[in-house]
């Protein structure tokens, strides 16, 4: 799929009407198109960052790996939603250091849902993951990853198997 | 709801058939309609504050629904249960919250009834818990299959629950916060059976005169097509027997062990062997693993990850590491660690599920899975988009 496509309209089929190439491409091969190619966004963060304790931080993820779509602000750190519907998403963050407590969420458009909250991650591995499906309106909810420590910490990017990621995949039409 | 799209039914286009308006309504128009906005449903708890006994597998309810596009959710009557109202398989996730003011541990499951069987919970991320905050919040992952439905609410319909588990001694409630509450998706991912082993559809453009349709072109760019997305990759495996051990480690290894999962709840695509699993085609692909365990008065911390070799993450083996929590220092207490995220696998690419434990003592442990006990160590894959 050379070009992102928007989510299609649900194709009709006119009685007595010869269809051309044209209909063909419309009414199928761009309708299947999306539904094999779906609109999809991963990320992960490999220069570590500081995650100051108390509030909810954005993660500032630095690699861009898939944004067919465009959506990613490198300076917000926040994926757009090109289009409305569904959005299925996973985040996962590691700490280096070792806060008591770290909590690892979903922030859409400014409202933070956190997924798991180890009370007590483990000093070598302390991570958690995020799972959440949203809808979101295109061209206006956005999406981002979130994590928050109660202790200023280091987010661990020391192998690739720990690099803070965020993915995204369009789920449907979300109405 | 009877007006919705149903799963869709791809045909074989012969020579010189006549292909009519209605069949391509039904098979492709209805097939988008469907593909494009499969069954769903998210809840959440974010104003009831149930309170969850002691030791006791709990089913949520669901005051809150952010999305249920196929009705298979009230509120107002049996507000913990999501009835199928389409047949197939099902991605199920729940996230819960102990407002805990004792010490213990806490967790969150997948609970239902799948093909008229017997109610069945499965448990997922199972942390310690303590009497002072920060409350303990869980994540779970389960694939779960509906085949009878249809009817909201009826005695025989399969249906799907989120669950909660205090291990605190006594009851407590679950945190109905601004940013942390129990909160449940249910997501149609594949038909209950259907034609397997096809490659991820190509859509070519359609020919232009003087070439004309063959039926060859047609049942690849549209029977075919139609039958993949309705039947797309999926696998979930599950340790169910006892012996196996999770040795004790110090340092997070770059690779970790490859567990053994011998038992399989789902596999359309043959792709797996006791829980070592090659992509068939090429594309992305969520993954969610958890590695259960029985703990020594000795133990530190336990991890899940996952084992990939693929091109786009390094080209060598490695894990990918999720949760890391510490450990509840009991002898026998149950541990589960969790994973998940969405990966670019190419075609021959492989999986599986890696744990990692540390045990002060350097005492390994018994890595958990017999089907009877609700902890169980699992690995799903699901196909989500080329």
């Amino acid at each position: 799929m050379s070009t992102p496509l928007p989510p299609p309209a649900v194709p009709v089929f006119p009685a007595g009407y010869a269809p051309v190439t044209a209909d063909f491409t419309n009414l199928i091969q761009i309708p299947m198109q999306f539904a094999t190619n779906r609109i999809v966004f991963r990320a992960n963060q490999q220069t570590t960052q500081s995650i100051t304790t108390g509030a909810y931080r954005i993660i500032t993820y630095d690699t861009v790996l898939e944004d067919p779509y465009s959506g990613w602000n490198s300076g917000s750190h926040q994926w757009l939603a090109p289009y409305t519907g569904l959005y299925e998403v996973t985040v996962f963050c590691s700490i280096a250091t070792n806060p008591a407590s770290l909590q690892v969420g979903i922030g859409i458009t400014g409202t933070t849902i956190v997924g798991s909250q180890p009370e007590t991650p483990s000093a070598q591995l302390g991570g958690a993951i995020a799972y959440g499906l949203y809808a979101c309106t295109g061209g206006q909810d956005y999406i981002q990853g979130i994590a928050q420590v109660d202790n200023t910490s280091s987010t661990d990017v020391s192998a690739i198997g720990r690099y803070p990621r965020m993915e995204i995949v369009y789920a449907g039409r979300g109405n | 709801m009877s007006n919705l799209p149903t799963v869709p039914v791809a045909p074989d286009y012969v020579n010189e058939q006549l292909i009519l308006a209605p069949g391509l309504r039904s098979s492709v128009g209805d097939g988008i309609a469907f593909l494009l906005s499969p069954p769903a449903f998210v809840g959440a708890q974010t104003n009831t504050l149930q309170g969850v006994a002691p030791s006791t597998l709990t089913a949520i309810q669901w005051d809150t629904e952010s999305y249920d596009n196929y009705g298979g959710h009230r509120i107002a009557t049996s507000s913990n249960t999501y009835y199928g109202m389409i047949p197939g398989w099902y991605l199920c996730t729940c996230s819960s919250f102990i407002n805990s003011t004792t010490n213990g541990d806490a967790s969150s499951g997948i609970g239902g009834v799948q093909s008229g069987g017997a109610n069945q919970q499965y448990m997922g991320q199972r942390i310690p818990m303590g009497a002072a905050p920060p409350v303990p919040g869980t994540t779970s992952a389960k694939l779960m299959l509906m085949t009878q439905t249809g009817t909201f609410g009826g005695g025989s319909n399969d249906y799907i629950q989120g669950i909660a588990w205090n291990g605190g001694g006594i009851s407590q409630s679950l945190l109905n916060g601004s940013n942390q509450f129990p909160y449940m998706t249910a997501t149609w991912v594949a038909a209950q059976s259907g034609t397997s082993s096809l490659p991820v559809p190509v859509n070519a453009a359609w020919p232009v005169p003087p070439s004309y349709i063959t039926t060859s072109f047609i049942n690849t760019n549209v029977s075919n097509a139609i039958q993949f997305l309705t039947y797309p990759p999926i696998y979930e495996a599950f340790y169910n027997t006892t012996g196996q051990r999770l040795a004790s480690v110090t340092s997070v290894p770059s690779l970790g062990p490859t567990m053994l999962l011998n038992s399989e709840t789902v596999d359309n695509y043959n792709a797996g062997i006791n829980g070592s699993w090659t992509a068939p085609v090429s594309g992305l692909y969520y993954a969610y693993g958890q590695i259960a365990v029985s703990n020594h008065a000795t133990s530190v911390s336990l991890g899940a990850g996952l084992n990939v070799n693929s091109s786009n993450y390094g080209g060598t083996p490695l894990t990918l590491w999720g949760s890391g929590q510490q450990a509840t220092q009991i002898t026998s207490a149950i541990n589960c660690a969790v994973v998940s995220r969405h990966l670019r696998l190419n075609a021959g690419d492989t999986l599986s599920l890696s744990a990692w434990q540390n045990d002060s003592g350097a005492n390994g442990v018994n890595v958990l899975g017999v089907l009877t006990n609700n902890w169980s160590s699992r690995l799903i894959i699901v196909w989500r988009s080329a």
